[in-house]
This record gives structure tokens, C-alpha cells and sequence, in this order.
């Protein structure tokens, strides 16, 4: 095979960049899931935190009737809707995980679709390694978190929960 | 969420169910103070809503934030030309949400 010849199988061979593109698919897919793992956790534990104070509320407001035990169950009471209201923003905060994992695996459906049509259309020849770069480029500037660029490039990336509060004003 | 936050801090809030959606009911006559919206949605995106809202006389001045996971400084740049007012990245809390509001409401 000449030189020339060897060096445009190289340029049109999918197989190596699809194995690459996989990969970083497949890695991007258990950073998704870690990163959902925890808020989930949270979540249900708040959640749990919720019934168990509504039982004290209803337990404290049961006992109102009772004169003798008005003074502190209402102060149970006043204690227990404080603490409902910290549970409700804290589930309101982690339940928002989901919004975040829907994002990122559109990203990723949206970059494995570019894959199947770079495979479907790579027979054309020409041009291909720059629209696999493309693919892959649109993916990174897409992707929510520092995590998540991180495992695209191959860095061992660990699930990341961005600090709620991120607000700015133009 | 968003929603339920504000009406516990005494806001009215309407709804919209897409980008298109929110471009009906910014324009239906009622007086609207302020508008959140998300980047990603059906039809039209939350940066392509501020874009056109602006263009609308009634909402020059009325503060427009969008609340979205992206956090991306492009699409930060993209929605500030566009003429947001701020940018809040997901997940918010809600004190932190109605304080803002509060803020730009001034």
C-alpha cells in the first residue's frame, strides 16, 4: 500500500474514533448516575425527615386541647413547622437533580446521534477527524460541570454536586 | 418549584408550558413584574423568549431571569445579550431564589 493510500485509511477509519467516542459515552453515562445517587439519598432522607416531623406536629397539636400541656405544644408545634420548612427547601434543593441529569443525558443522546450519523456517512471519506473533534467539542461546551468535562477527557472524574446559590446578576 | 417557592413568599405566578407558551401568556394583557424562565425548553429556548420579549415595549424594564442547569460562560454571554437581567444556576434554594427576586423587583 503507498503512503498516500495508508494515510487516507487512517483519516477515513471510524472504528478507532467510534471506540473512542463510546467510551467516552459510556463513562459520561456512570458519571450521570453517580452524580444522581446522592441527591436521590438526600432527597428520600428529607423526605423521611418530613413524616417523621408531621407525626410530632400532629402528636404536639393533639395534645393542645389538654391546658396543661398548651404552652409547650404549642412551642412543638412552632418547632416542628421550622423544621418542615428546612426539610421542604433541602428536598426542594436536591430535587432538582433531576433537571441536571436530564440535561446532561440530552447532551449525550444529542452526541451519540452524531456518532451514528458519523458512522452511517463515513464511507463518503474526507474529512472525517474534524467532525469527529466537532462532535465531540459541541459535547464539552454543552456539558453542565468541571466533573463532567473532566471524565470527556478522559480524567478520572468524581460525582460532583455544584453548591446551590450560583446567581448573577447582569 | 419555582412556582410553589414564589406563591409561599406571597407571589402570584403564571405558568407557561414551553418557550412559545410563555411568549402567550407574556403578551396576554396581563401585568407581569417579572419572568424566569429555563434555557431548555420545547419550541423555543429561554434565551430566544428574553430576545423577544425585549423587543416588546411592555418589557424593557421588567427583570427577566433565567434559572437553568446550564453554567456554561457562553451561554451566560449569549443570554446577557440577549437582555436577562440575571443568570441562576440549578440547583437553586429557595430563600436564596426569593431573595433575588426581591432584589431585582427592588
Amino acid at each position: 500500500m503507498k503512503s498516500e493510500q495508508l494515510a487516507a485509511s487512517l483519516v477515513t477509519d471510524p472504528l478507532p474514533e467510534a471506540a473512542r467516542a463510546m467510551t467516552a459515552a459510556a463513562a459520561q453515562i456512570t458519571l450521570a448516575l453517580q452524580e444522581s445517587q446522592q441527591p436521590v439519598e438526600q432527597l428520600g432522607a428529607s423526605v423521611g425527615r418530613i413524616i417523621m416531623t408531621l407525626s410530632s406536629i400532629r402528636a404536639a397539636a393533639e395534645a393542645v386541647n389538654d391546658p396543661a400541656m398548651d404552652k409547650q405544644s404549642l412551642l412543638q408545634i412552632k418547632g416542628g413547622i421550622a423544621e418542615l420548612a428546612r426539610h421542604a427547601a433541602q428536598a426542594t434543593v436536591t430535587l432538582q437533580f433531576y433537571d441536571r441529569m436530564t440535561q446532561h443525558l440530552t447532551h449525550l443522546h444529542d452526541y451519540l446521534d452524531g456518532i451514528g450519523e458519523l458512522l452511517a456517512t463515513a464511507s463518503a471519506g474526507g474529512g472525517e477527524r474534524d467532525r469527529w473533534e466537532e462532535l465531540r467539542e459541541r459535547l464539552c461546551v454543552r456539558l453542565i460541570s468541571d466533573s463532567q468535562r473532566q471524565c470527556l477527557n478522559g480524567q478520572p472524574a468524581r460525582a460532583q454536586r455544584d453548591a446551590p446559590d450560583s446567581i448573577e446578576l447582569f | 418549584m419555582v412556582g410553589a417557592t414564589l406563591q409561599s413568599a406571597g407571589y402570584e405566578v403564571l405558568t407557561a408550558n414551553d418557550g412559545d407558551d410563555a411568549l402567550r401568556v407574556a403578551q396576554s394583557g396581563q401585568v407581569i413584574d417579572l419572568v424566569i424562565t429555563d434555557v431548555n425548553m420545547p419550541n423555543r429556548d429561554g434565551i430566544s423568549l428574553v430576545r423577544e420579549l425585549r423587543l416588546l415595549p411592555q418589557y424593557r424594564g421588567v427583570p427577566l431571569l433565567i434559572l437553568t442547569t446550564e453554567a456554561s460562560t457562553e451561554r451566560k454571554l449569549a443570554g446577557k445579550q440577549a437582555g436577562a437581567t440575571g443568570w441562576i444556576v440549578k440547583p437553586f434554594n429557595p430563600e436564596s431564589l426569593l431573595s433575588t427576586v426581591a432584589k431585582v423587583l427592588g
